[in-house]
């Protein structure tokens, strides 16, 4: 009781009287933590999405028995006849579809029938279809040709309703369909946020091409069933290009494709965390300094060294508690945004489903977490403060009476501690990925950090030092404040460090972005040189599920201008436990036209000679670092013809997904696959051409077929746009890191000048007017900035260095060209700059604002 | 205002242990010495003091600034301690009281007043006064404290807060919180060097009479002449050492 | 036959509307003049529009344990055929029940599937008697037919001999069930199949031996209004005579003129027997807990052209199947026994009693 009134009269009512400053602390610590939370929100409602729709497309199944990247043949299903004994299977045909509204969603081709026990299909009214449908409605869904089962929210969307035609598109083919059933969106309707269709098993294999093959049985077993056995049973009789898949198989593998994108988001958005640490500590340092003889007169009261600590660091914690509370709340109003975001980028990058925010409750474990860490980080920022608050001895600090002299502090272990901390950062840095995670390079991130917010005050005292030397030719205001700040050096420098740290993260990301940008577009000018490229109108992003018809590349490799096209044919297989793309490429084309840039140096032509007619492959950078495949592996891939061994010819650069992948020759794949289908194609033309106008020749060839070709110059631009888009995330994440530091400097700096209110009241006092006042403290805010930008800039270079060559190359495989966006970083830095004078501005007001008589008289 | 002293304490009239047999003592040192390092120089502070001071009585220690005055009250006060020597509060031996219990003992027994006030600022008056009592674990002190307050003259600034006060008012808050607990000793560090001579010799007289009527025992360390006029003893420091 | 009560009732909602009102002009009728032709009528008959596949059977373990079986395989087309090179076109539903009676122990098991014409889940084959869903199966290999089907831990793996060869109801190749033409089912049966084989239930695996009755009867629509139910008898007797009786009630009370029976003699003739031929007289009933259906369970049976004076009862009262998920029926199907005169003689039997229509009508899963 006793210490919570003293709580609230010692230190809630100090809070209270500076209302500005305990503000802008909790609201750096909140915009970190909502950054957090926000993050967390999208990471597990966009990503989250995606995983908890492979559980609900998977229904209740115990597994499913799939081909990896191959259809299996329906007559599997006799041959699996004795699994009936051991419970209940269903056939499922899988494959992706465009709606009229351009949205490309999963297609599922299902048999009502078996499916039953393994989902659920709900009408309107909450009955099960089968029981809602009229006998006729129903038995019209299963015997008449393509019937679709729409979720209701795509119906709306849509604008259709249960009987409506609608033509969808699939592969190069319009082809239509008609509504035959809308049901609510639970179960398995409830996957990618209800942007899925069903339809009959017999209606997909015909509208997919897929007669006589499968992509997966689904198996759920009875209760008497030996998993084991049956497992096993299996695993002897199908082919080993077949495997079977648990729900948290095919659960854990999408989450280790996503896990290094996770991982890396999660990463940033803790680092802005540090910035609000850092000004917990430096709100907690400037109070226990301010207040050091209140502090002393209550312990001649007779207060225990340990109940002050300890109020201190409630008070911290409180402060993170409070943060991390306005945290939550801001976090979920970011995370709408944020979670677009994350989940476009999670599409375009990986899994090329719209996936739409899951609706789900809060996730408490984690709001809980958030407050734990607001409290801890709290705790653990102002422990430090509460500590020295009691770490002199009254009777020292009563001694000094109100003339707190600031002593000059010794920076000698601080600088020798940073010193130590960079080797061993270097060393981290060279550690290998611990299970595809960056660990080490995040560590050693972190070291740098820290060494360089120790070395901060050596930097600066360096850098002021050398100003000094120009002193004599500054105006008065820039020399009192050039003194100042070489004075106040203790009390800046963690305002130097939070904007350091900011600018750092800034100078870091942006540099690693800009370099990646800059790569990609080298690459896309070397690689991507073929005038016009086709795929089927249907094909979403990362989808290999759409190929155009062999007549279709037959119509546009015939039509006069066309010099030559080279086919492309991807499908996606697990390799490794990861999804990456095998694909077949006509290397002759390629070897003539194109180009690709190999590891090694070595020339397309003499790569593709060594692979036209023979059984190796080429795999993709992201493949091979991640995967530890090197040129001269032999690597096994699964083909109709059962699984066989590759040789890895070559590892070529490709920028255009992190998913590895797989490259043999077309007529190699066309021999194994018998699959005279491409994904793409480039195209190119006889010289002298124009690529526009052949273009629109080659659309009207193409007599109905939906093939959308898309010129060499737009394609580039399109890569290019999603590019960007896919680093908005980032960029969103580094504009809260500026926003959290420069709230820093203005509580730093209106600190400082509330301390020095004596001070500025005798400069007052000695002639100093307002104007010169205020333009002292801009000075001094200014040169804080430039302080923490300078230090910022050196850090951040180095963690751009660590980002390229170790955190991107572990986490995601790719080479980048270092590539310094000087223009970006110097606007950036200007903005950094500018931000901390208006920052400035407060202080300098209160400056200003200072009534000298009551200043001195209060001291 | 002023309220008769017995002659008995009247300096100089009796040897000083009769008035320690007669009062009984409240604070006594023996040998006491302490040093410091400053600048890496040791400087010696208080080299070898013995000293009683009984119930009621009111000390006064004169001598320059750096005398060695405040250290030598920071270690009766219990806020240091002696390299050697003992301090003796009643039968607490101060010089090597646990940590844990000198807290206890500061916040019953010993009152403190500064040079500097040390108000808290973030508390009312009434607030400050009452906060001895608050860390002491006593929850009904308001009436004691509006009493006090009273007696000081503050009864009107109750809610006030310590900066909206004068230099005097802050002196007799601080005053009263010194005194609030009834304390068996009374330090006070110039109490008055940051007042005119008008506040200061109203806060003399108040700090002497609630002495007196509370029976606390009075240690000030002082270089003002006319606040010495108010001791019953005064005592010299120079040097490290006392001498009357 | 009596699949037709059964269809008329599962199908009800289905197909009840159809089957009554409309012609299904691409479905052949059940006409005169069919001219059986075997093995090809053991095998599915797509042209016309109601299958089906009855095996019943009484079966006994060397220690004693009596038991009874059903093991029922139909095929129902859907509407106009759609062309589809898909072979999961829905061109037919395939319900079935198995249901085991373990007389002795006096527990009732049965099951149902239902699933379409699919891959390795579900058809009939042609020209030949191999029948399948899912994991249960009937088919005729080198004179026997194997039956097998499980489901929870209650299985049969049965061999069934014909000491006879089928039997053809009716009259002219059809099984009249209406007056008008093609209200009529072709319908034939083996009357006495030799089982041998395995069953299992109730944790335990026993031998059985014993006897089946197969019926395998394909007709489009061949019921008519008014028709609400029938009772239906397979018979076999321990003199190799067989009988099969069924009637059919009506709505308004009383017994429809077109129920019939045919009697199989020992040299494997089948008499076709009128309803005025026979009687079929309940004497006792059992209240279904279940349904509140009052099924009768004790018999009068007597025909006497045959001088045939018969009882039959029930070996177990509960043998009632409620079908919620394949059709949607609640019928009474269960082992029997039966005791009495023949021609002057002593006769004992075995055979299995189908009761539909007691059951207040539900609304099918399907």
């Amino acid at each position: 009781m006793k210490w919570i009134l003293l709580f609230h009269r010692y230190i809630l009512r100090d809070l209270w009287s500076k209302p500005v400053r305990t503000l802008l602390t909790i609201s750096g610590v909140a915009l970190g933590m909502s950054v957090v939370w926000a993050v967390h929100l999208s990471n597990q409602r966009s990503i989250g999405s995606f995983t908890e729709s492979l559980e609900l497309i998977n229904g209740q199944a115990d597994f499913q028995i799939r081909g990896n990247g191959l259809a299996l043949p329906e007559d599997l299903l006799e041959e699996l006849s004795w699994l009936w004994q051991e419970g209940e299977l269903s056939a499922v045909i899988e494959g992706r579809i465009k709606l009229p509204n351009r949205l490309s969603v999963p297609a599922y081709g299902i048999d009502l029938l078996a499916d039953a026990p393994f989902r659920r299909y709900v009408a309107g009214d909450g009955r099960e279809i089968l029981e809602h449908l009229t006998e006729a409605d129903f038995l019209g869904l299963l015997s008449q040709p393509n019937q679709l089962l729409l979720p209701e929210g795509l119906a709306r969307q849509l604008g259709v309703g249960s009987g409506d035609r609608i033509e969808v598109l699939i592969g190069d083919r319009q082809v239509p369909f008609q509504v035959g059933a809308v049901v609510r969106q639970t179960g398995a309707a409830e996957a990618f946020g209800g942007n899925l269709v069903f339809l009959d098993i017999a209606s997909a294999q015909v509208a997919f091409e897929r007669l006589g093959r499968l992509d997966r049985i689904d198996v759920l077993l009875g209760e008497g069933a030996n998993p084991e056995m049956v497992r096993r049973r299996l695993e002897e009789q199908l082919p080993e290009t077949v495997a079977l898949w648990r729900p948290q198989d095919l659960t854990a593998q999408s989450r280790r494709m996503l896990r290094a994108f996770r991982f890396n988001l999660g990463a940033l958005s803790y680092l802005a965390l540090i910035v609000g640490v850092i000004l917990v500590y430096n709100t907690l340092n400037i109070a226990v300094v301010r207040r050091q003889s209140e502090i002393a007169a209550l312990r001649t009261l007779g207060a225990g060294r340990w109940s002050i600590a300890g109020m201190f660091l409630v008070e911290a914690m409180g402060l993170g508690l409070a943060g991390a509370v306005v945290g939550l709340l801001l976090g979920g109003v970011l995370a709408q945004g944020a979670e677009l975001l994350v989940g476009r980028t999670v599409e375009t990058l990986y899994t090329g489903i719209d996936l739409v925010p899951l609706e789900r409750p809060a996730d408490w474990q984690f709001a809980a977490f958030v407050l734990l860490l607001g409290t801890v980080l709290g705790g653990v920022s102002g422990s430090y403060p509460a500590w020295r608050a009691t770490a002199r001895a009254p009777v020292e600090v009563l001694r000094e009476g109100f003339l707190l002299i600031p002593r000059r502090k010794d920076y000698r272990w601080q600088t020798a501690l940073g010193s130590a901390l960079l080797p061993l950062a270097a060393l981290l840095s060279l550690a290998s990925p611990v299970a595809g995670l960056p660990l080490g390079g995040y560590l050693a991130a972190l070291l740098l950090m820290a060494s360089f917010a120790l070395l901060a005050p050596l930097m600066a005292r360096l850098i002021l030092s050398v100003m000094a030397r120009w002193q004599s030719r500054a105006s008065v205001e820039a020399r009192l404040a050039l003194q100042s700040v070489r004075g106040g050096l203790s009390r800046l420098v963690v305002a130097m460090v939070s904007l350091m740290i900011a600018v750092a993260m800034l100078v870091g990301v942006a540099s690693m972005v800009g370099s990646f940008r800059q790569t990609v577009q080298t690459w896309l000018d070397q690689t991507l040189v073929a005038d016009l490229y086709a795929r089927a109108a249907a094909a979403g992003s990362n989808d290999w599920t759409n190929p155009m018809s062999s007549q279709s590349v037959q119509k546009l490799a015939s039509a006069p201008g066309v010099e030559a096209v080279g086919r492309f044919r991807g499908r996606q297989i697990s390799f490794g436990g990861l999804p990456v793309t095998l694909a077949g490429g006509e290397f002759e084309v390629l070897a003539r036209y194109g180009r690709l840039l190999f590891y090694d140096g070595r020339s397309t032509p003499e790569v593709a000679a060594a692979l036209i007619g023979s059984r190796k492959v080429i795999v993709s950078e992201p493949l091979a670092l991640r995967q530890q495949v090197a040129a001269g592996d032999r690597i096994w891939l699964p083909t109709p013809r059962g699984s066989l061994d590759f040789q890895v010819e070559a590892v070529y650069y490709d920028y255009s997904s992190d998913r590895g992948v797989i490259v043999m020759d077309y007529g190699t794949y066309q021999r194994l696959f018998d699959d005279p289908t491409a994904s793409s194609l480039s195209i190119y033309l006889r010289s002298g051409q124009d690529p526009e106008t052949v273009r629109q020749e080659l659309l009207a060839r193409l007599e109905g077929a939906q093939i959308q070709i898309t010129a060499n110059r737009q394609l580039r631009r399109q890569a290019l746009r999603i590019f960007d888009q896919t680093f908005q995330v980032t960029y969103a994440l580094e504009v809260i890191a500026i926003l959290v530091a420069v709230l820093g400097i203005t509580n730093t700096l209106g600190a400082l000048i509330l301390e020095r209110q004596g001070e500025v009241a005798l400069l007052r006092f000695l002639g100093a007017d307002r104007r010169q006042l205020r333009r002292m403290a801009l000075f001094e805010s200014g040169l804080t900035g430039l302080l923490g930008i300078v230090a910022g800039i050196a850090l951040g270079l180095l963690l751009a260095l660590l980002l390229i060559y170790v955190i991107n190359r572990q986490s995601f495989g790719w080479t980048l060209q270092p590539e310094l966006p000087l223009l970006t970083l110097a606007g950036a830095c200007s903005l950094v700059f500018l931000s901390t004078l208006v920052a400035g501005f407060y202080p300098a007001v209160l400056a200003a604002t200072t009534d000298p008589i009551r200043s001195l008289r209060a001291e | 205002m002023r309220v008769a002293r017995p002659p008995a304490l009247l300096p100089g009239c009796l040897h000083p242990c009769a008035t320690i047999s007669l009062m009984g003592v409240v604070l006594t040192l023996k040998g006491v010495e302490k040093a410091y390092g400053l600048n890496g120089q040791r400087v010696e502070a208080v080299c070898g003091i013995d000293l009683e001071v009984a119930a009621g009585e009111f000390l006064a220690i004169m001598g320059p600034s750096g005398c060695g005055k405040s250290t030598l009250l920071h270690l009766m006060g219990g806020m240091d301690r002696p390299d050697r020597g003992e301090i003796w509060l009643d039968e607490l031996p101060l010089h090597r009281l646990p940590e844990e219990q000198l807290i206890r003992v500061r916040r019953r027994s010993i009152g403190f007043v500064f040079q500097f006030f040390y108000l808290l600022p973030t508390m009312t008056v009434q607030e400050n006064v009452e906060l001895p009592l608050l860390l002491a674990g006593i929850q009904d002190g308001g009436p004691r404290v509006r009493r006090l307050l009273e007696r000081v003259g503050l009864a009107h600034r109750l809610d006030a807060f310590p900066t909206t006060l004068s230099g005097g008012e802050m002196q007799r808050a601080a005053l009263a919180r010194a005194l609030v607990q009834r304390p068996r000793l009374v330090i006070a560090d110039e109490p008055t060097g940051n007042l005119d001579s008008e506040n200061g010799r109203r806060v003399l007289a108040l700090l002497q009479s609630l002495a007196e009527e509370h029976g606390s025992a009075v240690i000030m360390a002082t270089h003002s002449n006319e606040a010495a006029v108010v001791a019953s003893r005064v005592l010299h420091m120079k040097d490290g050492l006392l001498s009357p | 036959m009596k699949p037709l009560g059964i269809l008329r009732f599962r199908l009800l909602t289905i197909l009840s509307l159809f089957c009554l009102v409309f012609a299904w002009p691409e479905y052949r009728l059940a006409l005169p003049g069919y001219q059986f032709e075997f093995p090809r009528d053991h095998g599915n008959h797509p042209d016309f529009k109601l299958e089906w596949w009855y095996f019943t059977g009484s079966l006994e373990s060397p220690e004693g344990r009596r038991f009874g079986y059903e093991l029922t395989f139909f095929r129902v087309g859907l509407e106009e055929a759609v062309q589809s090179a898909s072979r999961w076109q829905a061109r037919d539903l395939y319900p079935a029940h198995f249901a085991v009676s373990d007389l002795d122990g006096g527990e009732f098991h049965y099951f149902e599937k239902l699933n379409r014409t699919s891959p390795g889940i579900a058809g009939a084959a042609q020209g030949r008697l191999a029948v399948w869903n899912e994991n249960w199966s009937a088919r005729l290999e080198e004179g026997t037919i194997r039956l097998q089907a499980s489901a929870d831990g209650v299985a049969v793996d049965l061999h069934l001999a014909p000491s006879k060869p089928p039997v053809i109801h009716g009259k002219d190749g059809v099984s009249q069930k209406g007056s008008q033409p093609g209200r009529a089912s072709h319908y034939y049966s083996f009357t006495r199949l030799q089982t041998s084989g395995s069953l299992r239930t109730g944790g335990r695996q026993w031998v059985v031996e014993g006897l089946s009755w197969m019926d395998h009867e394909f007709a489009t629509n061949q019921l008519e209004e008014g028709q609400i139910g029938w009772d239906w008898f397979s018979l076999q007797m321990d003199n190799e005579e067989e009988l099969m009786l069924f009637q059919i009630r009506r709505s308004e009370g009383g017994v429809d003129p077109h129920s019939a029976g045919t009697a199989v003699s020992p040299d494997a003739a089948g008499q076709h027997l009128t309803s005025r031929e026979f009687s079929l007289q309940p004497l006792e009933s059992w209240k279904s807990p279940h349904t509140g259906a009052a099924y009768p369970t004790r018999w009068r049976v007597s025909v006497p052209s045959l001088e045939a004076d018969l009882v039959v009862w029930a070996l177990l009262d509960d043998q009632e199947l409620r079908t919620k998920r394949s059709t949607g029926v609640v019928y009474w199907e269960g082992a029997v026994e039966v005791r009495g005169r023949w021609r002057g003689r002593d006769v004992s039997g075995k055979g299995y009693l189908e009761m539909t229509g007691y059951a207040k009508e539900f609304r099918p899963r399907i």
